[in-house]
């Protein structure tokens, strides 16, 4: 009896490390000792289908290969060597890793057995929910997900299908008690519990949170507890599992430039699915830039008129509406950067015509590397007033398009103080600057009903150091921290105390690392950063509490990848983000204190074949070789 | 000298202009932006409608605006592409095949794809104007039972386009064979435009262009061992690889890591070898590929790496050792380890089928026998061996262990020929065995060719040459298209960091290398090395990098990339049309706004 137990039981790797570590082993072994007799009275109950070895349901091309636990290993052996034949997948789900991405952060058990289910055969109740907003919520995105375990399902080969043999119904109880408010905030909880078991004929999985966000959060998981079973031909899901769980930081992104080149909607909403998989919340949209500008704003249309590439590189605000749905039912924000007062271009040239005055100065000026950091050139003219009646315009229909007015994010990163210098020579360029950044704020908060957002960033820039970063008041802004890690003005930026997040080109910069599109050196950020380096850049462990140096606690919210595209095109976007942004999702969700350890290949591995089944096309890890022989490669 | 009678083509063409607008001017949308041609760049310009200027498309202001206007690889003999655009009717083009003979089948699907690359010139979701004049393309070849491809074959064309009457233009190509002609659609596919101004498809008017290439093999490696590449993305490759004129596809079939060739005569080596039943390459696809790549121009050249590289699949034969030996770092370059043993004679039985197996489905003139990264330790670790060695009376010191490699190569030669029927050209890679101080004594030059893929600057490379060796260049400092990523195993990034830009690869020259022995450099080779790779990256990592090389096989140009940007720039629009996804290399605003993307 008692090794029984032990054999179905397993306490993945989660984190204990810190003060309390006893109190959740205890609750951990109470949890497994309930759910192990309630496994036990549902086995007792049950006809023998369940003990029926995989193999039976098999019905295709004979498969070569038998994937056995041995040692916490799924070892790789010939299909006629061995009585058992199971595939890669279930070998993986069943041995020692939980396989799951993020890995949770609070107690985790999970049977060792697996159960058929059918797509069709989830169904949703919802027990309790503070809204109907919530609730609707809740329905739209558990039909995401039973769509996406329906696509799983159907790539499995016709031949291998079965239909006959019998498949388990899923009941997912949820129940939210908290905000009514089914947006992503700033102060919304994401963390979640889960629990599944056998329940008579069924399975039931019950997932409770404090908001839509969380629940949503227990949906990604209980999708994870589920994989298609190559031999069988279906879908497999865990008999039993308790997860408790909750992100580290509260801010996890991923900024895509959409300015440099533009991306279709199919790509961003594409992006958006893979971010909800491992479950980021921050879509970061760098919409413009000198370059182009491709939102097509109806407060001010001109923009993209005269910025845009061309007819079909344009985003209608029905684009921007179904990307902001699909997000929110994925967890997600989206925050929409316009920066400025610098990377502007072309767009902000009608103004003369229109009776505005210049709304820009240097646009496309020569030699632009003297006026700005790549070409073309340009800057907002920040004397001129109707560049902030503009900006209003624009901050008012992205706050009501998004809906997102708790964050927002101003640009303000690269000025050129001689391009402004020539303008306007009477003024130190580093005070306009700083008048401009000033009246942008004012802008922003009469788009906002008369109030600033809890938290608006800036990039960390020359305003961001000392003497003006002691001006920027801390109770509204906050900087994303793009230097390198090793510079001592993105230290000096945390340590006086500001909010952050972090963005380090050294080491979550997706763009670093393929030359130079100018000339043909190595380019200015080089070389490319790994998944292992991004997975193991956990920065905050440098913080040095200090009582005596007036220095102050860190505030960092979390972090984003960045994906700039210069040299990046529609067609490359999945391989380029993936699976490298899940790294950082599992850095910023979980940071877990060990590296990318061996289980950190295999949950990596798998969740990277997640994202293929969701049609996105992630970079592989190594050779399938590797996936197939786990450990041979490390 | 085509250098300076350009200068003075340029005054010209700017006046010429308004000449070529007078033919396609009609006052109808008014677009946003056009382009004007001004010191041999496009401008992007506001559109004025109040101007007397007619506008001219992104498009057609570069057709004219530059040397080469939008060719890809650029022609190497005379090239004059007129001054006059014409608007045609994309339902009226006719295809005429002059002379008849073997190679119909091949010329009739080439015209077919010629019908498809111009339509897809039209982005989607538009209907171009059906007005316009009729084109007639007449193929005129002087070989048409020529079907094979060959080391030494004529890829040259001449192509003619001026116009017959106020309603038809005329398109000739003249060819020595198929090969040539297809090249010469390719050109042709190129001189026609879509203006998005005026809705309509156009055509340059007066074209004169005679063409070949430098070298004879111009090349892209894929590894499908390491990773699998579904039959579609490889298709797709050939596809894009024809757009370009490069013209063989070296096929790095098997590996180590898997076997997914389907070996008829051999199935356990696919049973046990391939990733999954679903993952392998049955012969029926593999022809299907062949037939593909002909159409193209593209040869699907099989390599069989041996003997070291293998591993997967062999499991039952008791042909290998030190298969998944570890710690693997003592073995092989990378997990999992795999050697064949030399001293089996039944060994020789087997590579005899896969090499029949490969000649059925492939129908090749050329065959690699791989041959890179032979581990002598690993061989060492065999008693079996070792006592082979000792019977010999050889040692076991590296010099012995060539001469045990030199007994397999001299074996698996003889079953290649006699599995091929025909002393067909082998190619192996660079390694020990290759070294020009003892190459002699194993490799007989006229039987053997070498692909270097050590650096560019490599003594081997002279050695070689000297000893009179024909060469292929994949020097991995300006050709290995799997390099700059993280690493897979270990830490940091991949050995050959780091990642090799476009500008790199188009000025990576073999003639440059060879010196005075260019002749004996049969051309280049891009490799992608699969460990980090597969159909969902396969686009970005070759293209346009690829097409780089294309050019500078094709042409092999005294100019720098700086003069082949534009055109580049360009080139990746087409093959973004084509279907393929390659990487972006600028930002999309660089394309609009010519020269201001300087370093």
């Amino acid at each position: 009896m008692k090794s029984w137990g032990e054999a179905l039981w397993r306490s993945a790797s989660a984190n204990f490390s810190r003060v309390g570590r006893l109190r959740r082993a205890l609750l951990l072994l109470a949890a497994a000792a309930c759910t192990a007799a309630a496994v036990l009275y549902w086995r007792q109950q049950t006809d023998d289908s369940a003990h029926r070895p995989l193999h039976s349901m098999f019905a295709g091309v004979e498969p070569q290969w038998s994937w056995i636990c041995r040692n916490d290993r799924c070892e790789r052996l010939l299909a006629s060597e061995t009585n058992v034949l199971q595939s890669l997948p279930t070998c993986n789900m069943l041995c020692a890793s939980t396989q799951l991405w993020p890995q949770p952060t609070g107690p985790v058990s999970l049977a060792t057995a697996a159960i058929r289910v059918r797509s069709s055969g989830l169904s949703l109740q919802v027990l309790a929910s503070p809204s109907r907003d919530v609730t609707e919520h809740l329905n739209d995105a558990f039909i995401l997900m039973r769509d996406d375990l329906k696509t799983l399902e159907k790539s499995a080969a016709i031949e291998n299908r079965r239909s006959d043999s019998a498949t388990r119904d899923v009941l997912v109880r949820v129940t939210v008690n908290g905000t009514g408010d089914p947006r992503m905030r700033q102060d919304t909880d994401e963390s979640y519990k889960l629990a599944l078991r056998p329940a008579g004929k069924s399975l039931v999985v019950d997932i409770t949170a404090h908001s839509f966000c969380g629940a949503r959060h227990g949906f990604e998981t209980l999708s994870q507890l589920i994989w298609l079973d190559p031999y069988a031909g279906s879908l497999l899901i865990l008999e039993a599992a308790t997860i408790d769980d909750g992100p580290k930081f509260r801010y996890r992104g991923l900024l895509l430039d959409t300015a440099r080149n533009y991306f279709p909607v199919s790509d961003i909403l594409r992006t958006i699915d893979a971010m909800g998989a491992s479950k980021m919340n921050t879509f970061h949209w760098h919409v413009s830039d000198s370059q182009s500008f491709p939102l097509r704003l109806q407060s001010a249309p001109q923009l993209a008129q005269h910025g845009a590439y061309g007819p079909g590189a344009v985003y209608t605000t029905d684009d921007v509406r179904a990307i902001v749905r699909k997000a929110r039912l994925r967890g997600i924000r989206v925050l929409i950067e316009v920066d400025a007062p610098a990377h502007v271009g072309r767009a902000w040239t009608w103004g003369p015509g229109a009776g505005l005055g210049h709304l820009a100065h240097c646009v496309e000026l020569e030699p632009w590397s003297t006026y700005c950091g790549e070409p073309p050139c340009g800057q907002l003219n920040p004397r001129n007033p109707h560049v902030y009646s503009l900006l209003e315009r624009i901050y008012a229909e992205i706050i009501q398009l998004t809906g997102v007015d708790d964050i927002f994010h101003l640009g303000g990163d690269e000025v050129s103080e001689r391009c402004w210098a020539q303008h306007f020579n009477d003024t130190d360029p580093m005070e306009l600057w700083f008048e401009f950044t000033r009246r942008a704020m004012l802008a922003l908060e009469k788009a906002n009903g008369g109030k600033a957002p809890d938290l608006t960033f800036l990039w960390s820039s020359r305003l961001t150091h000392t003497p003006y970063l002691e001006r920027l008041d801390k109770k509204r802004y906050g900087v994303q921290v793009w230097g390198s890690s090793r510079w001592p003005e993105s230290r000096a930026v945390l340590d006086a105390g500001y909010r952050s997040v972090l963005s380090h080109v050294d080491a979550w910069y997706l763009d670093c690392g393929f030359g130079s599109w100018r000339d043909s050196s190595d380019g200015h950020c080089g070389p490319y950063r790994s998944w292992q380096q991004i997975y193991e850049h956990r920065p905050w462990i440098e913080e040095i509490p200090s009582v005596a140096t007036g220095v102050e606690p860190w505030r960092v919210e979390g972090g984003a990848a960045c994906q700039w595209t210069e040299q990046l095109g529609s067609g490359g976007l999945d391989a380029r983000v993936w699976p490298r942004t899940a790294a950082l999702a599992e850095r910023l969700w979980s940071d877990r204190v060990e590296g990318a350890t061996a289980d950190v290949y295999l949950r990596l591995d798998t969740q990277r074949s997640r994202l293929l089944a969701k049609g996105i096309h992630a970079a592989p890890l190594w050779p399938r070789w590797c996936s197939h022989n786990p450990h041979a490669c490390l | 000298m085509v250098h300076k009678m350009w200068r003075h083509k340029l005054f010209l063409n700017i006046i010429y202009l308004f000449i070529i607008l007078q033919c396609v001017n009609t006052a109808e949308d008014h677009p946003a932006w056009n382009w004007k041609c001004e010191d041999g760049k496009c401008s992007k310009t506001k559109h004025d409608q109040q101007s007397p200027e007619p506008a001219l498309s992104l498009e057609a202001c570069k057709l004219f605006c530059n040397e080469f206007g939008l060719l890809w690889p650029r022609p190497t003999g005379n090239t004059d592409l007129g001054r006059f655009l014409s608007k045609i009717n994309i339902n009226n083009i006719e295809i005429q095949i002059e002379k008849r003979g073997r190679s119909d089948d091949l010329m009739n699907a080439a015209g077919q794809r010629f019908k498809q690359l111009v339509s897809k010139a039209v982005p989607k979701g538009v209907t171009p104007k059906t007005t316009g004049k009729s084109v007639y393309v007449y193929l005129v070849n002087n070989n048409p039972d020529v079907t094979d491809f060959s080391l030494d074959f004529d890829e040259s064309y001449t192509l003619r386009v001026s116009p017959e009457s106020t309603e038809r233009i005329n398109a000739t190509i003249f060819g020595n064979n198929f090969f040539g002609i297809r090249h010469g659609m390719e050109t042709l596919s190129q001189l026609i435009v879509f203006d998005d101004i005026r809705n309509h498809l156009l055509i340059a008017r007066d074209v004169t262009i005679d063409d070949k290439p430098v070298y004879p093999y111009r090349g892209i490696l894929l590894d499908t061992a390491r990773n699998y590449y579904s039959v579609e993305s490889i298709k797709a490759t050939i596809e894009a690889m024809a757009a370009v004129k490069l013209n063989t596809f070296h096929w790095h079939i098997t590996d180590s890591q898997s076997f997914p060739f389907v070996s008829s005569r051999r199935p356990e080596l696919t049973k046990y070898g391939a990733y999954g039943p679903s993952k392998v390459y049955p012969a029926a696809a593999l022809r299907e590929v062949v037939r593909f790549g002909r159409e193209r121009g593209v040869r699907v050249l099989p390599e069989f790496d041996a003997p070291a590289h293998v591993g997967e699949g062999w499991q039952d034969s008791g042909l290998t050792v030190c298969f998944k030996a570890e710690p693997w770092a003592s073995y092989c370059v990378e997990p999992p380890c795999g050697q064949l043993n030399p001293t089996k004679e039944e060994l020789y039985n087997y590579l005899e089928d896969i090499y029949k197996d490969m000649a059925e489905v492939f129908d090749t003139d050329l065959f690699h026998m791989g041959g890179d990264e032979v581990s002598e330790r690993c061989w060492n670790s065999s008693q079996q061996i070792q006592q082979f060695m000792l019977e010999n009376r050889w040692g076991l010191d590296r010099a012995s262990y060539l001469k045990l490699w030199n007994y397999f190569q001299t074996k698996a030669q003889d079953r290649a020929y006699k599995a091929f029927g025909k002393r067909l050209p082998l190619i192996l890679w660079t390694s020990t065995l290759t070294e020009f101080s003892h190459v002699e004594n194993f490799l007989n030059k006229d039987d053997y060719i070498i692909q270097v893929w050590t650096t560019g600057v490599d003594p081997q490379i002279k050695g070689l040459l000297e000893k009179g060796y024909r060469l292929i260049m994949s020097n991995y400092d300006a050709l290995y298209f799997d390099c700059g990523y993280g690493a897979w195993v270990g830490s940091g990034n991949n050995w050959c960091s780091p990642y090799i830009g476009w500008q790199k690869v188009y000025e990576n020259s073999p003639m440059q290398m060879a010196q005075e022995y260019s002749n004996q450099v049969l051309g280049g080779e891009a490799a992608l090395w699969s460990e980090q790779a597969d159909s969902a990256t396969l686009d970005a990592r070759l293209w346009p990098r690829a097409a780089a090389l294309a050019e500078r096989l094709w042409a092999e140009p005294d100019t720098t990339w700086h003069h082949a940007e534009a055109r580049m720039l360009h080139l990746r629009e087409r093959l973004v049309r084509l279907g393929i996804q390659p990487e972006s290399i600028e930002p999309e605003w660089c394309y609009q706004n010519e020269g201001y993307c300087y370093a």
